[in-house]
Formats: C-alpha cells, sequence, structure tokens
C-alpha cells in the first residue's frame, strides 16, 4: 500500500519514522518524503588494479581501495563530471518501522539533469541511505550539499519483518560505504563451484 | 650551522608549501593563517643568507620550522582530513574559557596509537610571532592549538575523549594557571606538573564526566607516581571528588587559583541525557552545548555496559563498536548542521 | 605599534647609524628593509628574550643588550609593558594580576625590585637598562 502524506507525517509524528535532522516540514510531499544530499562522497579513481574484483576472491584487492573519501560542509558544492558515478549518502538519518519500505529516486527536477539514483530500502532500515549518484548527461553538474535532490516513497507491507535477521552490512551507517559484496557467504560456495 | 644548510631547510619548505596551495578549508581563519605563511616564505626567499651570524642563521632555521609545523598542521586540517566533530566540540569548550576567537585547533593525525598530545609551538610561543612580525611586519590575527591524534583513532569518539584533557593543558598554559598557582604555593616542579594534570582532568570532567576516567583508567592502568604524572588512581579519584561535590585540598587550590586567573569557574558544564535513542539505533537530538558535551558519557557508559536491544538483535562487539561511534558522530553532526540552518533560516 | 617620542630620545645614544636614518625618513620599507639588515647581524639574541620558557638571565640581558644596540622599538615597547607588570607585582604580591602571556619573564624580574622600582616607565633613560644588566651579569656571575 502507498502511502500519503498524512500517514507518513503520521509515522513520523509518532516517532515510529525517525528523520534526523529534518530541515524543513515542507519535505514532506502528498504522497514522498524529500531527501537531501549529505556531506560525504566516495569517488572512484583507476589505480593499478585493472579492475574490481567482485567474485568473494579473498586475496583480491579490497573494493573500498577504489574509492577515495572526499567531504563537503552543508551548502558547499560538488561536481559529477559526465557519466560519472559517486557514493553519497543522505543528510538525514532515517530509521524505518518494521512494515514499511521506501523506495528511493532522483527527485524530478534533478533526474531532467541526468542524475540518476534507484533503489530500495529495506523495512527496519537505520541510518544514512547510502546510494549511487550518476550523472548520464554530456556535461559535469554542479550541486550543493543538503539540497532535496531524492524523494522516497513509503510502501506498507502486510506484516513486519526483522531487519536484524541475518548479518546487515550496512546498519546504522552514517556515511557511504564501499561494496562489500565480497562478505557474500554464497560466493564462497560459487567460488568452490567455479574453481572446480 | 651554514648558510648552504639554511637554503636547503628553506627548499625544502618550499616543496611543503607548493603542495599545500590546494588546501581547502572550511575554517576561513586557517585560510588567513596559511597566507600568512606563503607571505612569511616569500620574505626569507628574499633574503641572502651569507654573511649571516651564527645566531642568525639558529633564528633563521627555527623561523622555517615555524612555518614547517604549521603546514604540517594546516595540510591535516583540511577539510578532508580533519575530524570535525570533535575539533567542533573541543572549540565549544574552547569557546567558554577564551571567546576572543584568536585560537583555532588544528590537527595532526600520527600511525602511533598513544600520540594523544598537545603542543604549544603555534598556540602560545608568542616569541615566533613578536619576531615575524617586528622584522617582517607580518601579524598573525590567529594562533594554532595543535592536537596530536592517532590516524586510526580519528572516528573513535570514545578514545577522543582524551582531547579534552588536552585541552585542559592548554587552558592552563594559556592562563598559567598552575604556574601562578605554584609560584603562590611555592610548589616544586614535580608538584606544578601534578596540579598541570589534576586541572586537565578536572577541566575534561566538566564536559565529559566520568568517561574521562573510563580511557584513563585504560591507557594508563594503575601507573604509579611519575616525576612528571601523578598516580592514574589518583587522578581518577580527584575527579570522582570533583564530581560528586567532594573536598579535597588540591581540588580546592584549583578551584581557587582558576577564576583568579581565568575569570571562570571550575563546574559540571554538562547536562546528562538519556541513552534511549542510542538503544534504539537512532541518533539523538542535542539542544545545547552542554547536552553536546555530554554524548560521550552516554556513548561510554553504553560501551561499557550491557544494552539488551543490542544483544537481542545479535549485535557482535565490533558492530557495537560501530554504531557507538556513528551515532556519537551524527548526534554531533546533526547539531552542527541545525545551528547553521538556523542562523540563516529566514523566519 | 605606537611610536613613543621618547624611545627616539632613549636610542640616540647608542643608534647605530640606521636606526638615525629611520628619524628622517617615514618610510615603512625602508625601514623594514633597515631592519632586516641589522636583523642579519645581530637578532640572533632576540629569539631568546621573552621566550616563556626559558627563565635565564642570560637571554634577558641579551634582550636588554640587544634594544640598546639595535634599537628595535618594537622590542623596547614590549619591555616597557613587562616593567610595568613587573612594578604592579612588586607592589600587590599578586600572581594573579600578572598578564599570563608575560607571567615567565615578570616573574624573574620580580626579583630584581631595587632596580625594578626605581624604573619611570614614561621616561625609560639608558641607564636603567645598564643598571638591570650590570644586575644580570652580577647574578649570573654568583651562579658561576
Amino acid at each position: 500500500m502507498y502511502l500519503t502524506k498524512d500517514e507518513i507525517l503520521s509515522l513520523y509524528e509518532s516517532g515510529e519514522l525517525t528523520i534526523r535532522p529534518l530541515l524543513s516540514q515542507e519535505q514532506f510531499g502528498e504522497m514522498t518524503l524529500d531527501l537531501r544530499l549529505g556531506t560525504d562522497f566516495l569517488v572512484s579513481f583507476q589505480g593499478r588494479e585493472p579492475y574490481i574484483d567482485a567474485t568473494g576472491d579473498t586475496e583480491a584487492r579490497p573494493i573500498g581501495s577504489f574509492f577515495q573519501e572526499t567531504k563537503r560542509l552543508i551548502g558547499e558544492t560538488i561536481f559529477l563530471h559526465p557519466h560519472q558515478t559517486v557514493l553519497c549518502s543522505t543528510l538525514e538519518y532515517l530509521k524505518l518501522p518494521n512494515d514499511i519500505f521506501i523506495s528511493i529516486s532522483t527527485r524530478s527536477s534533478y533526474s531532467r539533469l541526468g542524475l540518476l539514483i534507484s533503489s530500495i530500502v529495506q523495512p527496519g532500515y537505520c541510518g544514512c541511505l547510502s546510494l549511487e549518484l550518476t550523472n548520464q548527461n554530456n556535461n559535469a553538474i554542479k550541486i550543493r550539499v543538503g539540497a532535496a535532490i531524492l524523494q522516497a516513497r513509503f510502501f506498507r507491507l502486510s506484516k513486519e519483518t526483522n531487519y536484524f535477521n541475518g548479518t546487515r552490512k550496512y546498519a546504522c551507517q552514517v556515511r557511504p560505504v564501499a561494496s562489500k559484496a565480497n562478505s557474500d557467504k554464497e560466493l564462497i560456495i560459487l567460488q568452490r563451484i567455479g574453481v572446480k | 650551522m651554514s648558510p648552504e644548510l639554511v637554503t636547503l631547510h628553506l627548499s625544502q619548505l618550499q616543496k611543503s608549501i607548493e603542495k599545500s596551495k590546494t588546501n581547502k578549508y572550511a575554517d576561513s581563519r586557517k585560510r588567513d593563517y596559511h597566507d600568512n605563511i606563503l607571505k612569511l616564505f616569500d620574505e626569507l626567499n628574499k633574503i641572502d643568507f651569507l654573511g649571516f651570524s651564527a645566531d642568525s642563521l639558529v633564528l633563521t632555521k627555527k623561523i622555517i620550522d615555524f612555518c614547517f609545523v604549521s603546514v604540517e598542521f594546516l595540510d591535516n586540517s583540511t577539510l578532508v582530513n580533519i575530524p570535525h566533530e570533535i575539533v567542533y566540540c573541543l572549540e565549544k569548550a574552547l569557546n567558554e574559557w577564551d571567546d576572543t576567537n584568536q585560537y583555532i585547533i588544528v590537527t595532526s593525525l600520527h600511525n602511533d596509537l598513544n600520540c594523544f598530545s598537545f603542543n604549544t609551538l603555534l598556540s602560545l610561543n608568542e616569541t615566533y610571532y613578536d619576531i615575524i612580525k617586528a622584522v617582517f611586519s607580518i601579524s598573525f590575527n590567529h594562533r594554532l592549538i595543535q592536537i596530536n591524534l592517532p590516524k586510526y583513532l580519528s572516528q573513535d569518539y570514545l578514545a577522543n575523549v582524551v582531547l579534552y584533557h588536552e585541552l585542559g593543558h592548554f587552558v592552563d598554559l594559556r592562563y598559567q594557571i598552575t604556574e601562578k598557582l605554584s609560584t603562590a604555593l611555592n610548589l616544586s616542579e614535580t608538584e606544578r606538573s601534578y596540579y598541570g594534570e589534576f586541572f586537565s582532568d578536572i577541566f575534561a570532567s566538566q564536559y565529559i564526566g566520568e568517561a574521562s576516567n573510563y580511557y584513563l583508567d585504560y591507557i594508563a592502568y594503575n601507573d604509579p607516581d611519575s616525576l612528571s604524572h601523578p598516580s592514574t588512581n589518583s587522578r581518577i579519584e580527584i575527579v570522582h571528588k570533583f564530581l560528586s561535590g567532594k573536598s579535597d585540598k588540591i581540588l580546592d587550590d584549583l578551584k581557587d587559583a582558576t577564576p583568579k586567573s581565568t575569570g571562570k569557574e571550575l563546574r559540571n558544564r554538562r547536562n546528562v541525557i538519556s541513552d534511549a535513542d542510542f538503544r534504539n539505533f537512532i541518533p539523538t537530538i542535542l539542544n545545547s552545548e552542554e547536552e553536546l558535551h555530554s554524548i560521550f558519557e552516554v556513548g561510554w557508559s553504553l560501551w561499557q555496559g550491557k544494552i539488551s536491544e543490542f544483544e537481542v538483535k545479535n549485535i557482535t562487539k565490533y558492530e557495537k563498536y560501530q554504531i557507538l561511534n556513528n551515532l556519537i558522530e551524527k548526534s554531533i553532526s546533526n547539531y552542527m548542521i541545525l545551528e547553521k540552518w538556523n542562523s540563516y533560516v529566514p523566519y | 605599534m605606537e611610536y613613543k617620542p621618547y624611545l627616539f630620545d632613549l636610542f640616540f645614544y647608542s643608534l647605530p647609524i640606521a636606526y638615525s636614518k629611520e628619524r628622517k625618513s617615514n618610510n615603512v620599507e625602508y625601514f623594514k628593509e633597515e631592519l632586516l639588515e641589522i636583523y642579519k647581524l645581530k637578532i640572533g639574541a632576540m629569539y631568546f628574550a621573552v621566550n616563556q620558557d626559558i627563565q635565564n638571565i642570560e637571554t634577558y640581558s641579551s634582550f636588554l643588550n640587544e634594544i640598546l644596540n639595535s634599537g628595535n622599538t618594537y622590542y623596547a615597547n614590549l619591555f616597557r609593558e613587562i616593567i610595568e607588570e613587573t612594578q604592579k607585582l612588586i607592589t600587590s604580591n599578586d600572581y594573579y594580576s600578572v598578564s599570563s602571556k608575560r607571567f615567565a619573564i615578570v616573574k624573574h624580574l620580580s626579583q630584581f625590585p631595587e632596580i625594578i622600582t626605581t624604573i619611570d616607565i614614561n621616561n625609560l633613560k639608558k641607564e636603567d637598562f645598564d643598571r638591570l644588566i650590570a644586575c644580570f651579569d652580577k647574578h649570573l656571575s654568583a651562579a658561576n
């Protein structure tokens, strides 16, 4: 079920939905919540390794080493070069109820510039949302930290889930975190199959 | 000391200066300071050291060292490197004791896990600034408080409580609190040094409560009296007496001397806040500076105890460490963001 | 930094040519250039002069000699401030009233009340410096 503004506000005011900091009530749209660009970024760079190894090989260079941290304070600007993808996070730290998930996309003002994000956030998630922001334009785009570039749509499940059921790699994160794909346990099985 | 060696030293500085020109700072005062260092370097570059006396060469080398250290700390205090949140908290504490806006906290990150310390060279040694002004007509409007911390702990908010103690040393030296006290009481050098350590511990505990003792007990567990430091147990005890309002000769001496030197009293400067939000995996909303400093005590008390809300979710010890640090950081960061936002909102 | 006329009179006795040139010209750049010349020759001792960490009679003696010999008005002005604070300390015996910035040197000079209390800070004379230096030399010899 798709939640409307009143329902989202009700969750926020009751404390079931946490949004910290909420800089403006105007972030609540009729059926969305606007979210802001956070202060920390991971920018990929080409090192001497020719590729990022996401096969689970424990000898491979860590995925995080292909990214460089950078930071801007709120109100400052950052450039996204044409076709560049950066990992960013939301300014807001969210905690979702156990029966609500959200779908994240760029607000239309920014998607028209060629900035694209698409992601789903699980029920019960807590933390700043780590997102991959891609500039599909042929021009570089300069954006401001703290700008409401994202929007979240809220969906209710038929029953509650337990976010902490199983290992959660990205819980309570406050900045973008490089992929932890290589810690997926099933990769060990697949690796053995592949070697054989 | 030869003119050639001083010229070599200056050339080494040039390399460092060139790299630093692209530094970006959040604080415009650092930019001003950096610009003065660039001007000073340009002036030094104009001088021909041939014919300098030995004393003049030594002095010139010391001024070049001054530039080197300045650049080192400024390099480590750019937007990307500096641990913003902890420095923000320290600056808030500093402003209570010195509101001249003259002092800027800068950090240098080192590979040594025990290297929490503070250096007076760029903050309290007026000689350099006097000489630079007298000889080169360059006025530095600010001073840098240099704080060293371990690189791997720069985002460890549990360990970094030690920095409040280091800030205490700065305040002591800035106002010569224990120096004046020791002159008045005719103390020995060791006794003066002990008073300095006690002062810094008490200073820290004004803001972070018992948290100052927790980490001290860890990094200096059961240390006896030394030439420069009193025993860990006596330090823990005096903080405990301060926090519980009990009397003690040393504590009373410091409580008497501090307002005479600074105009400010040693007193509780924190508001104890609930840990309910952290137990619920969310950052706390901080409503005042007193609550801001209290966040460290919340983190420590949760770290040392069991958190049932974490245990039912099978959170491991390492995850607990990461979560607590993240929540402390985000709580402080949100306070910083709201402070800026609210100061610019037109209504 | 404010130029005080009495300081020009004070240093007239031992002015190097460079300093007397300054009296003829108010050109700041020229003054700076001459000061750089002085720096080249003698300024090493000044470094130690007001260092908070060094309570050393030799260094304070060098400081005073530098003021006399090179005519550095900035340091002369500092000296005047330091003497003023020392006089206050000798009168009040209140260590807490002393400026923290100069506590070390003021504390040290307060050990020579017989000279400090006789100095008129608004009318500094060469003899004041000579007497203080002589007192320092006496203490140095006694220590050795």
